[in-house]
Parts: structure tokens; sequence; C-alpha cells
């Protein structure tokens, strides 16, 4: 068991490592964000035309922190303030809109704080407020455009949004990336697969609310409340569901690993590996993120196999071989029931065929056979060859485990029969990039 | 107002109407239907390792429902049960294949015994790191508890078990001794242990829906 100071020394280290990697960030950011109000403030016109507005925008704002959305377990969250913001940018100044956003900013904070939600609350703040300053000025750059042009006085809010609503959702996933170790763009795509509908709405909000103030109708704006509610408690079910999705592969992993343990670190290799593999043969991002999964589960059907027979340090007999080989059946047969999983329920069940025919389960020729499914042979195979999937017995086959160059050197002899040649090249370009 | 206000507030009109009618309706339909294709995966997965459980599950579904429904058990509570229902075994994956699969329960010696009925505990520890499914973990871990606490003094008893655990421990051991033992057998299983292995009210809920021509009606909620 490991001691309890090893551990805090561990956490400790841990604490550092992170305050490390977003120390540097957070600095800039809040350099930024500092230049970025004080720009505001001095560069742009600020008009106390109507307090009465001025007032119930700031309440909506207010309003609008108590009903936020964790977008992913990380922390992005959402909060429905953007159109009172735009608002006060058209009709009072960015100056406004900062003073505005960052009083919006302390509620949440506070509100936060009460629930005992947030344990780096105040990092999170300070960088929230700087990247708010940041995207206003952005914003209230691109609504000058709109100024200057001829564009009308309700559309001008709009420009506002664009350039708010791009700086803001860049500069977030970016820290967010920074702070759980994600890459930027897989941040920047969870986050923007959940909202792009729901900025198409919150465009037709914010010009909703612009409306009602050029028309004098200021009384009707706290009627917004009720799309914004809406717009929430969707985001909040879309959250649910990709949630959901990613619980389902977690908890499936989970049961694996408790029926294998040695599979333990051997799926997720194979899984990374298995999307670099798909970028490297040109499949998009979507599709690259989806071969990840398939190949986090490639092999949930030994879920079903024998573990004695798994962990077998001999070679199998032919009875134990086929017990084996029904796991790719077995493991389209368990992932069938979730929609979301049609894609890739296919791959799974055909990722031990073979370009020549001899594969399982179906003896699919070459054509037949999904790219995706010969992308997760090759990456597993190479693991196994590799020895790095240990078992009970201390390595997972009766074989002792090769170095990379003799694997590789494997995968060529058996290219063009085992394994498709096209995903062999891919794969040793992405395995000799790794080593370099 | 100019034609760009109209047009603006009404497409807005329109658009909050349809997000109401997305949100409340559509999307925890959604959110229902996906969730139960998750769980569904699990047992299948349960019962390619384990195929003399097979049917088991569908059985304590059915019969567990019936109970619920008899007892006026909020929509809520028959939702999580089902569920639990279905998510209560997913622990087996932990028990050895050959204990199940080689071996017949009167062959075990006291150690297999407790591996096997540590499915339990593994299942509720497996629910605790999911936290969409993290509710039903306490229901799942005692879902063989006695209700007289008599096998595990440290677990709750009595009315500290939560009633999704005392219905599945009545139906699943009823599922099971119907199996092996016959219908007859189980439901004397079922009278001996009212009050001491299982909780009264779900027993006695239990043996009025046996007799009931509902027993395999399903929740039209969860269709």
């Amino acid at each position: 068991m490991r001691d309890q100071k090893s551990d805090t020394t561990m956490k400790a280290q841990g604490r550092a490592r992170k305050r490390n990697r977003i120390g540097v960030p957070l600095a800039a950011l809040l350099t930024a964000g500092i230049g970025s109000a004080s720009l505001s403030i001095v560069c742009f016109q600020t008009h106390m035309t109507h307090p009465g507005t001025f007032y119930i925008l700031f309440g909506m704002i207010a309003l609008s922190q108590l009903m936020p959305v964790d977008l992913t377990r990380g922390g992005v969250r959402v909060v429905f303030a953007l159109p009172f913001i735009a608002a006060l940018a058209v009709f009072f100044g960015p100056a406004a809109a900062l003073a505005g956003d960052l009083a919006g900013q302390v509620v949440g904070a506070l509100l936060s704080l009460r629930k005992g939600r947030d344990s780096e609350g105040a990092v999170r703040v300070l960088a929230n407020m700087a990247i708010s300053a940041i995207s206003i000025w952005c914003g209230s750059g691109l609504m000058h455009m709109f100024q200057l042009g001829t564009v009308r006085q309700l559309l001008w809010g709009l420009g506002f949004i664009a350039g708010y609503g791009a700086t803001n959702l860049l500069l977030i996933t970016w820290l967010e990336a920074r702070m759980n170790k994600r890459t930027w763009m897989r941040a920047e795509l969870a986050a923007l697969g959940l909202t792009v509908r729901s900025i198409a709405l919150y465009a037709l909000l914010c010009l909703a609310v612009t409306s009602l103030i050029a028309e004098k109708m200021w009384y009707l704006v706290p009627l917004s409340l009720i799309p914004v509610w809406a717009l929430r408690t969707s985001l909040l079910y879309q959250t649910k569901l990709y949630e959901n999705y990613y619980s389902t592969i977690g908890a499936l992993n989970m049961m694996l690993q408790r029926a294998h343990p040695y599979t333990h670190g051997h799926l997720e290799r194979v899984a990374e590996t298995a999307e670099e593999v798909a970028r490297r043969l040109g499949l998009g991002t979507q599709r690259a993120r989806l071969v990840r999964e398939a190949a986090i589960l490639h092999d949930i059907g030994k879920i079903a196999v024998d573990e004695e027979i798994l962990d077998k340090p001999s070679r199998l007999t032919n009875e134990e071989l086929e017990h084996v080989r029904l796991h790719s059946t077995w493991g389209a047969e368990i992932l069938s029931p979730v929609r979301e999983f049609s894609a890739i329920v296919p791959w799974i069940r055909h990722h031990h065929e073979r370009p020549d025919g001899g594969g399982y389960p179906d003896r699919l020729s070459n054509i037949e056979i999904p790219i995706e499914s010969k992308i997760i042979a090759v990456v597993d195979a190479f693991d196994a060859m590799t020895g790095s999937e240990e078992g009970p017995h201390g390595k997972r086959t009766y074989r002792e485990p090769m170095t990379i160059p003799q694997a590789l050197t494997e995968l060529d002899r058996c290219s063009g029969t085992q394994f498709d040649p096209d995903v062999v090249r891919a794969f040793r370009t992405v395995v000799e990039a790794e080593v370099a | 107002m100019g034609i760009l206000t109209v047009i603006v507030l009404t497409l807005m009109t329109v658009a909050t109407f349809w997000l109401l009618y997305h949100s409340r309706m559509i999307l925890p339909r959604q959110l229902d239907e996906r969730t139960l294709e998750s769980v569904k995966a699990f047992g299948i997965a349960v019962e390619l390792r384990f195929p003399s459980h097979q049917g088991l599950s569908k059985r304590v579904i059915s019969l567990s429902g019936a109970v619920a429904r008899h007892m006026g058990l909020s929509a809520e509570a028959k939702r999580d049960l089902e569920l639990a229902g279905r998510l209560r075994d997913i622990g087996m994956c932990a028990v050895p294949y050959r204990l199940v699969n080689s071996l017949s329960p009167s062959e075990w010696n006291v150690a297999d015994k407790a591996r096997y009925m540590g499915h339990a505990d593994v299942s509720g520890s497996m629910l605790e790191q999911i936290p969409e499914l993290s509710r039903l973990a306490s229901a799942v871990k005692y879902h063989h508890a006695r209700f007289d606490g008599a096998d595990d003094p440290s677990a709750p008893c009595g009315s500290k078990l939560p009633m999704s655990a005392r219905i599945l421990k009545v139906v699943a051991d009823f599922v099971w001794y119907e199996r092996i033992q016959g219908s007859l057998i189980a439901r004397e299983i079922l009278k001996a242990g009212r009050g001491t292995a299982y909780c009264p009210q779900a027993a006695d809920a239990l043996l009025t829906v046996l007799t009931s021509a509902r027993v395999e009606q399903r929740e039209p909620s969860l269709v």
C-alpha cells in the first residue's frame, strides 16, 4: 500500500505541475485582459441615454448567472448573458458592456463559492474576467466596423456577438485544454459540437433584445428569460447525452478491466495510435475520433471470454482458439443496442479480418473490410507483438516480446496478407515519428 | 415598428415555443432511450459471459415493475428500479468465468460463494464511478442484502435499506429459485423468508402480483 506521505507529496507535485502549466498563460491572459479593458474604456464612447434600461440589462445579466451549464466535467461553463451584454454594448457603449460582464462574473463566482462548485475559484474567475475583457474588445471592434458602415443599429449587436463569441470560445477552450492536458482542437470541438445550434438561437435572441430596446419596449426585455431558460435546459440535456455516451464507453471499459485486468493501458495505447494513424490516412477529425473510440472498445467482447484461456502462458488448443475468436462477434453484439455505436459496430466485428480473406468471423475480402477495422488490426497486433500488454504471468503471450524494429519488420512481412499495406505504411510513419 | 423588428420578434417567439417543446418533450425522452440502450449493452455483456443467466434479467425487470406498480411507487422510482434491475449484475464481470460456467452453486465452497456474492459490491462501486448512474449505486450494492441484516451486520438493514434494493432482493431470489426449483417451491421460500430475508411489504406485493394478469405488462413510460 502506498503511504500517505508519498500520496501527499504526489498530490503537491501534481498541483505544482498544474500551476506551472497554467501560470504563464494566465499571466499573459491577465495582461491582455487589463489592456483590452483599458482600450474599451478609452477608445469607445459611453452614453447613458436610458438608465432604466441599463439597470434592467444589469439585472438580466445577474439573473442569467443563476442558470449556468457545465459543458465538460473539466469546467467549461456556459452562462447565457451575451444577448444582454451585447445590448449594453450597442446602446450604452463597450465600457458599460465591460462593467455588466464583470459584475456578472462576480455574481457567478459568489454563487459558485456558495454552492462549493469550484475548487480553483480565484484562478478561474480571474481568467474568465480577463477573457471577457479581451472578448469585449474584439466584439466592440467588429461592432464599430458595422457602425462605420451603413448597417442598421439593430444588427450592430450581431457584430458584437460574432467578435465576442469567437474570441471567448477560442480563449476558453484554449485555457481548458491547458488546464486539463487535452489538445486545444479536441476541447474546441467538444464545445462547438454542443453549441452550433445554440449559437444561431443565441444570435436571434440578441437581435430580439436589441429590437425591443430600439423600439422603446424595454419593459418586455425580462420576457427573454423564457427562451434563455429553454436554451439552457436544451443545452443541459445535450450535455447529459454527450456525457452518457462517454460514460457508456467508460463503464464498458471498466467491465472489461474487471474481467481481464491486464487490458488496462493496452486499450489506451491502441486508441491513441489508431486515431493518429486514421489522421495520417486522411480520415476526417470526426472519423478519427470514432476510430479512437472503436479502438478503446475493440476487445469488449473479451468480457465473455474465459480469462484462464486469455491468460494461458502456453499455446492455445484449437477449441480454445475458437472460443477466443468469438470475441469480435460478441463485441459487436454487446454494442449493438446503443444507437450511437452503430457506426463502430461493424469495425469491431471485423477487426480480425485479413485482406487475403483468411480472417474471422466472416472471412471478408480486402475490399469488404472497413478501413477502420484494418487500422485497429495493425495497431492492436503491434501492441501485442511488442509485449506492452502484460498479463498475470508477466507477459500476455507465450512468445518473447519483440523490439519495435522487429515488430515493424513483422508488420511489413504480413503486409498484403494479414494487414493492409497502406495502413502498415501510415502506422510505420506514426511509430517512427513517436520514436524520433 | 419596423418590418425587421417584426420578423425578428416573430422568429424569436416561434423559436421559443420550439425550444420549450424540444427541451421538455424530445430531449428527456432521448436521454431516457440512450440510458436504456447503454444499460442493455451492459446486460448483454453479462449474459454472454454467463449464458446460464440469460433471461433472468428480463423476468426480474418484468416482476419488479409489477411489484413497483402494486406498491404505488412514483414514475421516477419505477424508472430507477428498472435501471437498477438491469444494472444489478454488471459486477458479475469480476466473477471468475469457470466458477459460474463450469461449477454448479452446490459445488461452491465458502470462498467461491463469497466471490460470487461480491458482484453486488463490485456493481455498486462501478456505478459510483458513473455520475449519471451513481444514484442507483446503493440499490444495486444491497440487492442481495437480507432484510434482517443477518448476513452482514455492517450493512444497512430493515427500513434503512433502499426500497428498490428490497424489491430487487425479493424478485431476484424468487426468479432464481423459480428457475432451479420451480414456481411453487420459490413461493414457499418467499413466504418462509418474509420478515427475515425479505422485506414483508415487497414479499407480499410480489406474492400478490404473481397471481395478477398484469405481471407481463410493460411500464408505458419506458417503452
